[in-house]
């Protein structure tokens, strides 16, 4: 029976699919299970299991190739066992990333990493074999095959995201097992039969062992995990989607999250009313009410409450309605209208149609509800009195960071009528330097909108867990400041700056006593009660040396660097592993990515070093290696740089991580897929191609670094749909173009044994690319990771390696399907 | 159930009394074998059983681990207070290690070299006694206070301070774990310790004329309102802040003024030493004794 080019390469397809959405599923278990910055470590295992296929494949290519048929039926059936074996292991594993910040209980931990990395490669390996195998089988339409392996990776991702909305994150594995097993059906040859059998006795086992048993569940020390345990706690509704799993609890812990004073008994202030709360992948994002009427009574005690005393009847922008309590709160303080920012999807679905028993928000003149966040909102028409970052808005969604940025704190400020104020909230609870780190952008948003004098125009105060920075376009008078005082006062919250003060003399009278500390000696420098923020906002406001500067990274957050949780110098690195226990969670993410690039560089530099250990093996050309170790790495690293980029643009274009990430993932597989299947055409012009391809994504990394913030910005208040289309529309040329120069390349080398060990490099380089990505963005900006993408383009174009001439390795090439 | 295998022995026949037994009390403190730690375990419905070896393992650590506390201490606050030293020699805290979600009794975890932080289920923790030593100092706990902790977890820090104050309240919202831990203060003598399963909230409004120190170690977004009003004056209120696992927590201590306002301030002894000549004007922790447990009727003999 003749079998179609097409059919011979499905299996691939599906392997594809199934090995991304593996990958996907394993992020997202992590994320829901333990803490996301782990999903880093799972990627990199991923690519480690490639890397090592494409070595065991450049040194044993003959050998595998013989036998190529028949691995390649036998293959689906082991990858749906070593996958459901592998998730099993990996949910039974006791792994508690909290243990590695103490030094006294890190080493279990580390064992415990190694154990993923046992149960996690062998399917990551064998289905690295599937795909390279399928590229040396198929030699001579090498683009071809990219093609269907890049379009079923997209479909994959895309696949896997879809069914996030219906599946929980826990049951994704179960559900890739069916598209590895069916590839089983597709493959050539005369073991398919035998191969599908085996595949579809595998599934049984598999789901058996994975829906009968499936031992995932939540670490005991996240967030969701004691007031679920409480007596009479309940679950009340439950939301699936990619970006997370949201549960509505009833328990009597939930209270509204405000910053409220401590002397609320003595202003006779009722405390903070009992609600329900929202969980996300077992973090507390909000408190939502109650049904009833809300009742915000302590509102006037609370840090927030100040800016609403200052300026009566005010027009609000307020960014998070923290479940409806803000509004009320606002509302409660004296505001005239309210625009509301609610960007996290569930919180405002909450906010206009109720979620479980928890009321919608209600009609009201004067409030209007929007899911846009600040940085669109502010560029509309339209000025406000008070603009209110709420003090949950931070970690409600990652893209609510470009909230903090400088661009975004400008723009606030020119949108506030004369007089106005925005109000910026900080967390000091765990690192007091944020507070300085927000100022020094508030800062720059300051004498970006051309005031002359920041600190005239900065107040500052606080309670013992939160800060509060007031910027205005006027100068503080003085009767404001009186306000500001004596509202401190009154509830135990110290001023921290005004212009004018006294750092030292307000000693006297602190309420809540932040001593200073040195991270570098490990001293507390205080000698008696201090209020160690206000000993820099002074310099900090005056661009000055401060020993918090010469500690911590306090350059401001702009979009090009929108990191919040950075201020970490990883130049100090032995200091701060020597703090590693003081750090809050949120920076240890960059952490965990050094340990990944690290193990990354290993790896990569283990795979170029094959043909030194067996140079027979690969049989070189004379001429030419130097060419290929630079030209494939330079293509996996320039990829994925402009991935990365992208999904942060895309972030910010569509103002939603989740989104950005699954459109750019998934449209760039496949366009680079489509470009891909084009290569074999253009395989008999093959310099004019590369040449083509680099020139366009060169090109369109400059036309990106110039041009694409600004159109980004200016089309922000567009449909969904329309900006959705515009990030496809722009990631369609360059990546049609990056599909071409791998299968160039490798048809380039021939059909030796070369061809695994390239895909094994461009692998591997891929590994080290996402971290060293992340590593460049946090320390330079996104745009110094497109700037590195262009140069590596031109690195390629330049070390395009040269037609292989010598008819000695025809011989060699197995036969390719269509000679069958 | 952690039993020894094997033939009825009369040391089997008299642990199975004890369990029978639940609410007996145990004497502790002066004279702490392991049988009166078996006896003890039983009675708290944690069975256990331990051989002489192992139990003197950890009676023998435990002078290196005090002496490390005391250095600890004076190297933090400027000297070690007396009734904390003794409360922790007081406390067996092997009697403490005990993993609740799984039933299972690690006594030999105790008293480890290089102190650490222990998972008890549940989403609790153990946390090490070098940690454990500073907040209870910090605390500044004397004999006529009566104590109120939110969040029990594996109840050490209430029966340690127990042994220095009057009463020691504390309250447990986990249910799971509250119910189990409301056992093992019994068996020990300790009736000064009194539990509940709850919401800590509003704190222990029953108890009349307050708290003089109030420990919450779960708390949210900031320290409930309601439990100042318990702080009696020159009270405190500490609330350790952090996960678990690191080893200790930054403190921020409450406490009220004439006027009644509330101050804090964030103490970071764990993580931060004091600038060299700033222990000197600390004052001293004042001297006293640690209370006995009430005499218990005369306890099963081997």
């Amino acid at each position: 029976m003749a079998v179609t080019a097409r059919t011979a390469l499905v299996p691939l397809f599906l392997v594809s699919l199934a090995a991304v959405g593996y990958e996907t599923a394993l992020t997202r278990y992590f994320a829901v299970a333990k803490w996301s910055e782990y999903g880093y470590w799972v990627i990199s295992i991923v690519m480690v299991g490639f890397a090592f296929s494409g070595v065991i494949l450049a040194l044993f290519r003959d050998a595998f190739a013989r036998r190529g048929e028949a691995l390649l039926a036998a293959l689906p059936a082991l990858l749906v066992a070593t996958a459901a074996i592998g998730f099993h292991f990996t949910t039974t594993n006791p792994f508690n990333p909290l243990q590695l910040q103490n030094q006294a209980t890190w080493t279990p931990q580390l064992w415990n990493i190694a154990g993923y990395y046992v149960c996690l490669l062998p399917f990551f390996f064998l289905a690295g074999v599937f795909i390279s195998l399928s590229f040396v089988l198929n030699a001579d339409r090498v683009g071809m095959v990219y093609g269907f392996d890049l379009t079923g990776a997209g479909v994959g991702a895309a696949l896997v995201l879809a069914a996030m909305f219906v599946v929980h994150g826990f049951f994704l594995v179960p559900l890739l097992l069916v598209p590895l097993a069916a590839s089983a059906c597709f493959v050539a040859g005369r073991w398919r039969w035998a191969g599908a059998a085996a595949a579809g006795v595998a599934l049984l086992g598999a789901e058996a062992l994975l829906l009968l048993d499936n031992q995932a569940e939540f670490n005991d020390f996240k967030a969701i995990y004691a007031p679920l345990h409480t007596p009479d706690a309940r679950v009340l509704a439950t939301v699936l989607s990619p970006r997370g799993d949201y549960a509505l609890l009833d328990d009597f812990t939930e209270r509204v999250d405000t910053d409220i004073s401590n002397n609320a008994g003595m202003l006779g202030v009722p405390g903070p009313p009992q609600t329900f709360g929202l969980y996300r992948d077992g973090n507390r994002i909000a408190a939502l009410p109650k049904p009833g009427a809300l009742d915000v009574g302590y509102a006037s005690a609370s840090l927030d409450a100040l800016p609403y005393r200052l300026i009566p009847n005010a027009n609000v922008l307020l960014a998070g309605a923290s479940g409806g309590f803000r509004i009320a709160e606002v509302l409660a303080l004296g505001a005239a209208h309210v625009r509301v920012l609610e960007p996290e999807p569930v919180l405002l679905r909450s906010l206009e149609r109720g979620l479980g028993p928890a009321p919608a928000w209600g009609a009201d003149s004067r409030v209007s509800l929007s899911g846009e966040g600040p940085v669109a909102a502010v560029r509309e028409s339209g000025s406000y009195d008070i603009i209110d970052l709420s003090a949950d808005f931070l970690d409600a969604a990652d893209a609510n960071a470009t909230a903090f940025t400088v661009q975004a704190l400008a723009d606030d400020l020119r949108a506030l009528t004369p007089g106005g104020i925005l109000s910026i909230p900080v967390s000091i609870r765990d690192f007091p330097v944020y507070a300085l780190r927000v100022l020094g952008t508030a800062r720059a948003a300051l004498l970006a909108t051309g005031v002359a004098d920041p600190a005239a125009h900065t107040v500052v105060y606080r309670s013992a867990w939160g800060a509060r920075i007031l910027l205005s376009n006027h100068p503080w008078d003085a009767a404001r400041i009186g306000t500001l005082r004596k509202f401190a006062d009154e509830r135990s919250f110290d001023v921290s700056w005004y212009p004018g003060m006294d750092p030292a003399a307000a000693r006297d009278s602190i309420y809540n006593d932040l001593p200073a500390v040195s991270f570098a000696s490990g001293e507390v420098t205080s000698d008696g009660p201090d209020d160690a923020i206000a000993d820099e906002t002074r310099a900090v406001l005056a661009d000055g040396a401060t020993p918090s500067r010469a500690a911590f990274n306090l350059a401001p957050i702009t979009l090009d660097r929108p990191f919040f949780y950075a201020v970490l110098r990883l130049d100090q690195l032995d200091t701060i592993l020597k703090r590693l226990e003081i750090l809050p969670q949120a920076e240890i993410g960059a952490l965990v990515n050094l340990a990944v690039l690290a193990q990354a560089v290993v790896i990569a530099i283990a795979v170029l070093l094959v043909p030194l250990v067996a140079p027979r093996r690969l049989r070189l050309p004379e001429t030419g290696v130097l060419r290929l170790i630079v030209y494939f790495p330079a293509l996996g690293l320039g990829f994925l740089f402009i991935e990365i980029f992208m999904i942060e643009k895309a972030s910010l274009w569509l103002n939603d991580r989740t989104s950005g990430f699954a459109l750019v993932l998934t449209g760039m597989l496949v366009f680079s897929g489509l470009g891909s299947m084009a290569a074999d055409r253009l395989a008999a012009a093959p310099r004019r191609a590369i040449v083509l391809a680099c020139l366009i994504a060169v090109g369109w990394c400059v036309a990106a670094l110039t041009g694409l913030q600004p159109a980004i910005l200016a089309t922000l208040d567009l449909p969904w749909i329309v900006r959705a289309s515009l990030v496809l529309a722009v990631l369609a040329p360059v990546s049609l173009a990056l599909g071409l120069p791998f299968p160039l390349g490798l048809a380039q080398t021939g059909s030796g044994a070369l061809l695994p060990w390239a895909w094994g490099l461009n692998g591997a380089f891929s590994v080290v690319a996402t971290p060293l990505a992340n590593l460049i963005a946090r320390e330079a900006g996104f745009s110094r990771v497109l700037l590195t993408a262009a140069v590596l383009y031109v690195i390629a174009l330049v070390t395009f390696p040269a037609a292989r001439k010598s008819r000695a390795w025809q011989h060699l090439s197995v036969p390719s399907r269509a000679a069958e | 159930m952690a039993t020894s295998v094997g033939t009825i022995t009369r040391r089997g026949v008299i642990s199975a009394a004890g369990a029978l037994c639940l609410t007996r009390p145990i004497r502790a403190a002066a004279t702490w074998t392991r049988t009166g730690y078996e006896t003890a375990m039983n009675a708290s419905g944690r069975p256990v059983s331990l051989t002489d070896a192992q139990f003197d393992a950890i009676q023998k650590r435990k002078p290196a681990a005090l002496k490390h506390i005391e250095a600890y201490l004076k190297e933090r606050l400027g000297a070690a207070d007396p009734a904390v030293m003794a409360a922790f020699e007081a406390v067996p805290r092997e009697y403490f290690h005990y993993i609740y979600s799984e039933r299972r009794a690690t006594p030999g975890d105790a008293y480890e070299d290089t102190p650490k932080p222990w998972g008890l289920g549940y989403g609790s923790a153990l946390s090490d006694y070098l940690g454990q030593a500073y907040m209870t100092q910090v605390c500044k706990p004397s004999p006529q206070d009566v104590t109120l902790e939110i969040g029990t977890g594996s109840g050490f820090q209430s029966a340690l301070l127990s042994r220095i104050v009057k009463q020691a309240y504390s309250i447990e919202i986990i249910e799971p774990l509250g119910k189990a831990v409301s056992r093992i203060f019994t068996p020990l003598g300790y009736d000064n310790v009194h539990t509940r399963v709850g919401d800590g909230y509003y704190g222990w409004p029953e108890v009349q004329g307050g708290f003089d120190v109030i420990i919450v170690t779960c708390a949210a977004q900031y320290a409930p309102p309601d439990l100042f009003k318990q702080m009696k004056p020159g009270g405190r209120l500490v609330i350790p802040i952090g996960q678990p696992f690191k080893r200790g927590q930054v403190l921020y201590v409450y406490t009220k003024d004439d006027e009644g306002k509330i101050h804090s301030k964030r103490d970071m002894g764990v993580f931060f030493i004091p600038m060299t000549g700033a222990i000197a004007r600390t004052p001293a922790p004042h001297t006293v004794s640690v209370v006995q447990p009430a005499p218990a009727e005369k306890p099963a003999t081997d």
